[in-house]
C-alpha cells in the first residue's frame, strides 16, 4: 500500500528522500521496536498472553518443573482444560500481534476464553488469569489504528464543512470536532468516507 | 484493511469507550458465574500441581476411598515420597486452601457458615503430610496391594468404602478434582491456611 509505505517515511522523520526499506532497517532499534509495538494492540496482546501462562501455570508447573510427563497422565481432565485454556489464550494474544487486522476476532475469543476457564481451570486461575484475560482481550478490542495522513478522505470532504454534516447525519453524534483526525482514523476508513459524500448529496 | 503486518508506521491507540463496550459485560458474565459458585450452583474443575499448598477442613466426609503410598519426582531430580489419596466422591464443611503463585498467597475458603458443604467428585491429592483429629474407616482392607488401585504394584495401601476425617490438615502436591462445588466461596489474599 502507497500510503502505508509513506507512513512509514514520516515515521522515520531522518532521511529526506523517501528510499524505502533502507531507512527502516537503519533506523535505531530502540524506534523500530517503538514502532513495532505501537502498530498493534500490544498490550492488550501481553496481558492475553500473561493470563495463558498464568493458567498454564497452576496445572502444569509440576510437569514444567520436574520434567514429569507422567503427571500430565496423572492430571486427567481438568488439567487438561487448563493447558488448552492456557495454550489456546497465548495464542490469541501473539495473534493480537502478528495479525493484527483481525484483532477483533482474537481479543473477544481471548474474552471468552477468560470467563470459560473460572469453571474450567481451578476458577480461572484462582481470578487472576481470568482477569488478565478479560482485561487483556478489552484492550485489545479497544485498540484501533490511527492514520496520520489522511488521504482519501481528503480529497472528498475539508473537515470544516464535514463536522457539522456528520452530526446532522448521526455519525456517532457524541464524537467531538477535535477528534476529527481520529474520525478519518476509524477502523472502516470506508463508511467514514461515504458519509459525508452522501450528506453532501443530501446538502 | 489498512492494518497488516508489514504496516509497522501505522500506530494506534485505545479507545476506552470501546474498552468499557466489552469489558463491562465480559465482567458482568464473569461475575455471575463467580456468583453462581459461591452458591453452589455451579461446579469448577481444580487441578493444582508443581507447589505444596495447604488443605484444611473441620470434616472430609469421602465414599469409595483409597490410599496409598507414591512418589512424585521434584526439582532436585530426586523423588519426594507422597500419600495419595482418591476418593470417588467427598464433602467438605470449612475447607481451606491456601497456595502461593507468583509470590503471592492465594486463600480460598468455601463451604462454611452453617450453608453446604463442598463436594468434589474424582477427588485425588497427593500429600507429603497429613494429620488429622480423629479418622473413622468403614469396611476398611488395610495391606491391600496398591496395584489394585491404580497405585504401584506390589506396595502397601488401603481401601475404605467410606471415610469420615475430622480436622484435616494436608500438605500437597499435587490435587485434581473432575468437579468441584465450593458454597460460600470467598477469595483472598495474604494469609495462609
Amino acid at each position: 500500500m502507497t500510503a502505508d509505505d509513506a507512513g512509514t517515511v514520516h515515521e522515520a522523520g531522518s532521511g529526506p528522500t523517501p528510499a524505502v526499506p533502507a531507512p527502516r532497517h537503519r533506523r535505531p532499534r530502540l524506534a523500530r521496536w517503538r514502532s513495532w509495538r505501537r502498530s498493534r494492540p500490544f498490550w492488550g496482546g501481553l496481558l492475553l498472553v500473561l493470563a495463558g501462562l498464568e493458567l498454564f501455570a497452576i496445572p502444569l508447573s509440576g510437569v514444567l518443573i520436574h520434567g514429569a510427563i507422567k503427571l500430565v497422565i496423572y492430571i486427567g481432565i481438568g488439567g487438561v482444560f487448563g493447558v488448552l485454556i492456557g495454550a489456546l489464550l497465548i495464542l490469541s494474544g501473539l495473534m493480537t500481534w502478528f495479525n493484527a487486522t483481525h484483532k477483533t476476532f482474537y481479543s473477544i475469543a481471548g474474552i471468552v476464553l477468560g470467563i470459560v476457564s473460572f469453571p474450567a481451570s481451578n476458577l480461572g486461575g484462582l481470578f487472576l488469569g481470568m482477569l488478565l484475560a478479560i482485561i487483556g482481550g478489552a484492550i485489545a478490542f479497544a485498540w484501533t489504528p490511527l492514520r496520520e495522513t489522511p488521504e482519501p478522505i481528503a480529497v472528498l470532504w475539508t473537515p470544516d464543512e464535514a463536522a457539522p454534516e456528520q452530526t446532522a447525519l448521526g455519525w456517532e453524534p457524541d464524537r467531538e470536532a477535535t477528534e476529527q483526525p481520529d474520525a478519518a482514523d476509524e477502523e472502516s476508513a470506508k463508511p467514514a468516507g461515504l458519509g459525508p459524500e452522501s450528506g453532501a448529496a443530501l446538502a | 484493511m489498512s492494518v497488516d503486518k508489514n504496516s509497522s508506521s501505522v500506530r494506534g491507540k485505545v479507545k476506552w469507550r470501546r474498552f468499557a463496550l466489552v469489558a463491562v459485560p465480559a465482567v458482568v458474565v464473569a461475575g455471575t458465574m463467580v456468583g453462581l459458585t459461591a452458591e453452589g450452583a455451579l461446579a469448577s474443575s481444580i487441578s493444582v500441581s508443581g507447589q505444596e499448598f495447604t488443605i484444611t477442613a473441620d470434616q472430609l466426609n469421602g465414599t469409595g476411598f483409597a490410599q496409598f503410598g507414591g512418589a512424585l519426582p521434584n526439582s532436585s531430580g530426586g523423588q519426594t515420597p507422597v500419600i495419595v489419596s482418591a476418593m470417588q466422591n467427598a464433602t467438605m464443611t470449612n475447607l481451606c486452601q491456601s497456595v502461593t503463585v507468583l509470590g503471592l498467597t492465594i486463600h480460598l475458603t468455601a463451604g462454611g457458615g452453617g450453608g453446604d458443604p463442598v463436594s468434589a467428585s474424582n477427588l485425588v491429592v497427593d500429600a507429603d503430610s497429613q494429620t488429622a483429629g480423629s479418622a473413622v474407616f468403614n469396611n476398611i482392607s488395610i495391606g491391600q496391594d496398591a496395584g489394585t488401585m491404580g497405585g504401584p504394584a506390589g506396595t502397601f495401601g488401603e481401601q475404605a468404602s467410606s471415610v469420615t476425617i475430622n480436622k484435616l490438615v494436608q500438605k500437597t502436591w499435587y490435587t485434581t478434582a473432575g468437579t468441584f462445588t465450593l458454597p460460600n466461596l470467598s477469595l483472598g489474599f495474604g494469609a495462609s491456611c
